[in-house]
């Protein structure tokens, strides 16, 4: 029998709803539905699916319902179904989907009742024309048969014509290509083979025309038509009962010719003649009136044009308000109603229960709980919420990551669950509704509720926190970090999580639809995540504000309240640490004013109004703020706009919208004022730490100094601060020669001067300057000078130093300031390369002839220098910039120099290298295990009791030296001179701890 | 051959096999159509449709199954004389003969074709005849 391509459809569509139900039924067993109901339910979606397929000729699909049902019959007389056996069937119907789709599958049948039957699986892939088997035939059918065929091919050939003189329409198209379709199921049905391969090459070599991406060309047409001819023939003898069939060699030439022409087709744009416009009698599908199918596309265009609509609505309704004629006004609020009703209609058409998102969960909980081998049971309410479809899609995937992680991470193990009194079926719990005209959607479990001390462990091992700051914050916000980016509290990575998707990127997705997300746990109690999505985007109540000139509308899902401030009264706006606040109902709220965040006027500037301000109170991220404006004017239902490209870098505004006097106002992007304005920042600071006392921390932590020169080059170099001994200016005619080298006579030594440009490849300096600049470096006791174009300046700098660009020998790197670049110099490595004799171990014999400018803090006292054999020394650092200059010295002086870059890192490194370390130089604030902890963990080491330990840091006041010497450290040096370190670092290697 | 100007009662609860059905009579020449989505439905249909001249029912249906309509059909005496055919899949066979005793015509093993359908049809009427 041949089918219509409608009439498959119908049979998929079908078959899709009959799989959905067999689903429904088998996840109704697991929730403790009647057996002997499902079964009969399941059972007649497997066996009618059979029948159906079998009747559409779908073997594939026949053969698969037919094993389930087969497998299913096993069970009729039982009354439950074992859970593997259960997940056997839902693969099945999984894959049932899957042949419906033309995908290609692979199921195994090893479950199944009878294995032979799947041998018989194999696809039907002989061409229908060797099946063409002359079947026994009634006379009747054969009329009937005839009689079709006559009326096709007279159909054919009217149309071709049409198709020739271009005025063939779309439709039409179609019902030719729908016509030779028919004619060539019939043809193979009643085994007339080469009518049907030719039907079939002709409704070939349509395709692309009928996709309207070709244009029929007259050789497609000629070709067509001499097919139709001989269609024609064919039924000539097949009514004279001849039954004679058309030579192999007359079928093949004329799908050869179909063939060639269809390939030759010539692509086109548009298509003006197949147009879809049909005059006069179009054949209209007669589908009643049950539902349609409309592209969504269609939809958004409306969508689009409602938004216009309801912006002349507004105009309309402000002219009327002005207006005397009393029929106009009558008029324009029908007018009102009537556009009111249709936005609300229209609405409606794209809005989809969450059920048809949510419902699937059932197989993901189901799927999930075998997977991980709990027993969770899903409950859902509300699942005749609507949404827009595109708010429901886009949060699809969210929604799935975060029930997922409630089954891997949320709902505990069963005897986990046991010990702690629990049932033990997990529950999970997916609420849709309305509130506040948003759709919340909960995901709540009741399971273990979300461990704070693993999730600060993984903030503080991941730097998202500093430890400081992790022992001051609330519950929620330690929640809050599971959806810092990188951030997975899981600490076995499964199937079921750890994918790849973090919590980071569900917030992004949720957030980028105007959506929040919002934890609560409770311990040992469950999880719940709350999701608030708007109903749409198109069209969204907003808070009409003024400020300067100005008009701007803030949507109202942020608005919690307005506040009218009046300074006269007690209560007003006050000042803490220079940001204006308001006490509201006994929180400070911190205050933003929308004037100077958009630069319209200064605050200062506003004018005698300025006893009354008007307070917009938003929230953002759950962090309420007040926003001054100048004027309130009015809620009203805006039509959202996308922004102009060039204010969308601005961050503060969403959108546009047309108000209804014509007026264009901005949409305030609230997260956006929130960041623009740093309120986030200075709340996080805020509660991480005691305010001003971390940021003065921060800033001699990080800070570092530099002495900025010129060379001759146009970027500006620098020196690290720390190596400079002295800056001098000597007269070039001071210079002598020592043989090839330049010395001066500075105080009672020679100090040989090193030009630093020639050191780095620059241009040689003019000779005839009359003051030499010097930098003065000290090294292993011994003064240099090196050679400068100009000493310019100091920069004291938090920025750290980028090490990643360097290619040449000498420098460390280069700082990127807000102005410019600066190299950073490596003194020691220029003294090394300009003068190789004075290699650390030569230079070692030399007593030193200068006292340390600045006494380093020590414990014991130790001096002589005795380097006998390298040492190696384990340094222990977190700032690439000072691991690098201070392993330059130490190496310089000689020691060999392993690297560490916090303390847990140097304790790994202490177990895992074996060897002997002879020294450790540590910083004292490092992220994961600082200093102290480092030097009272290596006290506490029966190996390394004895290794003597040296801290540097750039904090050297009394406190922290006797902290230091407290917990075991030998030396307490300031950060950085490089001298004092190494005298420091002989002493202690000769003069080793408990020797002494 | 056929009286195509009877009112035919399908009983399918696939809506497909409705329409294959349908069109399998339509070819034949039948034009009067009624449709039903099981044996209740079809209990229902027939009697606001008493002229009806030919049942073709599923066997596998909810609520009430092709068998069970064909029994309350045949218990009816308007319709003892009615002629009644039966759609059936293959693992249905066994139950024919039981069909066959409460006073089916005629059955059709599916997937038929359009010319098994005619065939069948015929015998039927010409037994009924």
């Amino acid at each position: 029998m041949g089918f219509t391509e409608q009439e498959i459809e119908e049979f998929k569509t079908e078959a899709t709803e009959m799989l959905d139900a067999a689903e429904h039924g088998l996840l109704g067993l697991d929730r403790g539905g009647k057996f002997k109901d499902i079964y009969d339910t399941v059972f007649r979606a497997f066996h009618n699916l059979k029948g159906g397929a079998a009747m559409m000729e779908l073997e594939q699909l026949q053969h698969h319902t037919h094993q389930l049902e087969d497998a299913l019959v096993a069970f009729k007389d039982h009354d439950e179904i074992s859970k593997e056996k259960v997940s056997w069937f839902l693969r099945g119907i999984d894959a049932a989907r899957m042949i419906l789709e033309n995908k290609e599958v692979n199921f195994d049948y090893g479950n199944s009742q009878s294995n032979a039957a799947v041998e018989h699986a194999e696809p039907a892939a002989k061409p229908l024309s060797e099946v063409g088997e002359q079947p026994k035939l009634s006379s009747v059918a054969i009329d009937e048969f005839i009689a079709e065929c006559d009326t096709i091919s007279e159909n054919i050939f009217s149309r071709l014509r049409q198709l020739e003189s271009k005025e063939l329409c779309k439709d039409d198209l179609h019902a030719l290509y729908r016509d030779i379709h028919s004619l060539k199921g019939s043809a193979y049905l009643f085994g007339f083979a080469a009518l049907g391969d030719v039907a079939h090459a002709m409704e070939t070599s349509l395709d692309r025309v009928r996709e309207g991406t070709h244009l029929p060309s007259k050789a497609l047409i000629d070709s067509l038509f001499k097919s139709a001819d001989f269609i024609e023939s064919i039924i000539e003898k097949i009514k004279s009962k001849s039954l004679e069939q058309a030579r192999g060699e007359e079928v093949q030439s004329i799908r050869q010719l179909l063939e060639s022409a269809a390939n030759e087709l010539s692509p086109v744009s548009s298509m003006p003649t197949v147009d879809a416009t049909c005059n006069g009698d179009a054949k209209k599908n007669s589908e009643g009136n049950g539902s349609i199918r409309v592209p969504v596309a269609l939809l958004d265009n409306l969508m689009t044009l409602m938004g216009e609509m309801v912006l002349v609505r507004n105009q309309v309704l402000q002219f009327s308000g002005r207006s005397e004629d009393l029929e106009f006004v009558s008029m324009s609020k029908r007018l009102n109603v009537v556009t009111s009703e249709i936005q609300g209609e229209m609405m409606k058409t794209r809005m989809q229960p969450v059920g048809t998102v949510v419902g699937k969960f059932h197989r993901v909980v189901r799927d999930l709980a075998n997977e991980l081998g709990k027993k969770i049971k899903l409950n859902i309410s509300g699942e005749e919420t609507e949404l827009d479809k595109s708010l429901l899609e886009a949060i699809k995937d969210p929604l799935t990551h975060i029930v997922r992680n409630s089954c891997d991470h949320g709902i505990e193990p069963a005897d986990i669950r046991k010990s702690a009194g629990k049932s033990i079926e997990g529950r999970i719990d997916i609420k849709a509704y309305h509130e506040g005209g948003q759709v919340v959607i909960e995901v709540i479990d009741d399971g273990g509720g979300l461990r704070k001390q693993l999730i600060l462990k993984k903030a503080l091992e991941k730097g998202l926190v500093r430890e400081d700051q992790a022992a001051k914050m609330s519950d929620k916000e330690i929640y809050q970090l599971i959806f810092a980016p990188g951030f997975s509290t899981a600490t076995k990575v499964t199937s079921v999580s750890g994918r790849g998707v973090g919590m980071d990127v569900v917030r992004t997705n949720i957030e980028r639809i105007g959506g929040t997300i919002d934890i609560n746990s409770v311990a040992g109690a469950g999880t719940d995540f709350k999701i608030k999505i708007p109903l749409t985007l198109a069209i969204v109540p907003a808070l009409i504000v003024g400020c300067g000139d100005g008009k701007f509308a803030i949507p109202q899902v942020h608005l919690d309240e307005l506040v009218r401030v009046d300074q006269m009264h007690e209560n007003k706006i006050e000042y803490l640490l220079g940001t204006p606040v308001y006490r509201l109902r006994g929180n400070v709220l911190p205050l933003v004013d929308l004037n100077s965040v958009l630069g319209i006027k200064k605050e200062a500037d506003r004018g005698g109004d300025a006893r009354v301000v008007n307070i917009a109170v938003l929230n953002a991220d759950n962090h309420p703020f007040g926003l001054i404006i100048d004027k309130v004017f009015d809620t009203a239902d805006i039509v959202v706009k996308p922004l102009n490209r060039l204010l969308k870098s601005l961050q503060v505004y969403s959108g546009a919208t047309i108000l209804g006097n014509g007026d264009v106002a901005l949409i305030l992007d609230v997260h956006g004022i929130s960041k623009v304005s740093n309120l986030g920042l200075k709340k996080t600071s805020e509660l991480s730490t005691s305010g001003e006392s971390s940021e003065k921390t921060r800033s001699i932590s990080d800070r570092q100094d530099f002495l900025l020169i010129r060379l001759n080059s146009p970027t500006k170099h620098a020196i690290p601060l720390t190596y400079v001994q002295r800056l001098e200016e000597f007269k070039s005619s001071q210079v002598e020669w020592s043989g090839k080298q330049p010395v001066i006579r500075y105080r009672d030594i020679i100090l040989p001067i090193i030009r630093v440009g020639d050191q780095l490849g620059f241009e040689p300096l003019a000779r005839d300057r009359e003051l030499i600049p010097v930098v003065v470096i000290q090294r292993g006791g011994k003064l240099f000078g090196l050679e400068v174009s100009e000493i310019l300046d100091t920069l004291s700098t938090a920025l750290s130093l980028d090490t990643s660009l360097v290619s040449k020998p000498g420098l460390f790197g280069h700082l990127n300031t807000t102005d410019e670049l600066v190299v950073v110099v490596d003194p020691f490595a220029i003294i090394s390369t300009a003068l190789p004799e004075f290699s650390p171990n030569k230079l070692n014999e030399q007593a030193s002839p200068i006292a340390l400018s600045a006494p380093p803090t020590v414990f014991s006292k130790h001096d002589s220098f005795d380097l006998t054999a390298p040492k190696k020394i384990l340094l222990v650092e977190d700032t690439a910039f000072f691991r690098k200059s201070i392993k330059a010295v130490l190496e310089s002086a000689g020691y060999e120099v392993l690297l560490a870059s916090d303390g847990q890192d140097a304790m790994e490194m202490l177990s895992s290298v074996g060897e002997k370390i002879d020294l450790i130089v540590s910083d004292i604030e490092m992220p994961r295990m600082n200093g102290f902890q480092l030097a009272a963990t290596i006290r506490q080491h029966p190996a390394y009791n004895k290794t003597p330990l040296l801290a540097i840091s750039s904090r050297a006041d009394d406190k922290y030296v006797n902290q230091g010497k407290k917990v075991g450290f030998d030396y307490y040096l300031e950060k950085l001179q490089p001298d004092v370190l190494l005298n420091a670092i002989s002493n202690l290697v000769n003069h080793p701890r408990g020797a002494a | 051959m056929f009286d195509t100007k009877i009112k035919v009662l399908i009983v399918d609860d696939m809506t497909t096999m409705r329409k294959l059905t349908k069109k399998s009579l339509m070819n034949m020449g039948f034009s009067v159509f009624v449709e039903a989505s099981d044996g209740q439905d079809a209990w229902g249909k027939l009697n606001e449709n008493v002229d009806t001249g030919l049942v073709i029912s599923d066997w596998n249906m909810p609520k009430c199954t092709g068998l069970e309509l064909l029994k309350r059909v045949r218990s009816d005496s308007r319709f003892k004389k009615l002629p009644f055919v039966l759609l059936t899949a293959e693992g249905e066979q066994s139950q024919v003969a039981q069909a066959i005793s409460v006073g089916v015509d005629n059955y059709i093993l599916k997937p038929f074709t359009h010319d098994n359908f005619v065939e069948k049809l015929e015998q039927t009427y010409k037994k009924v005849a």
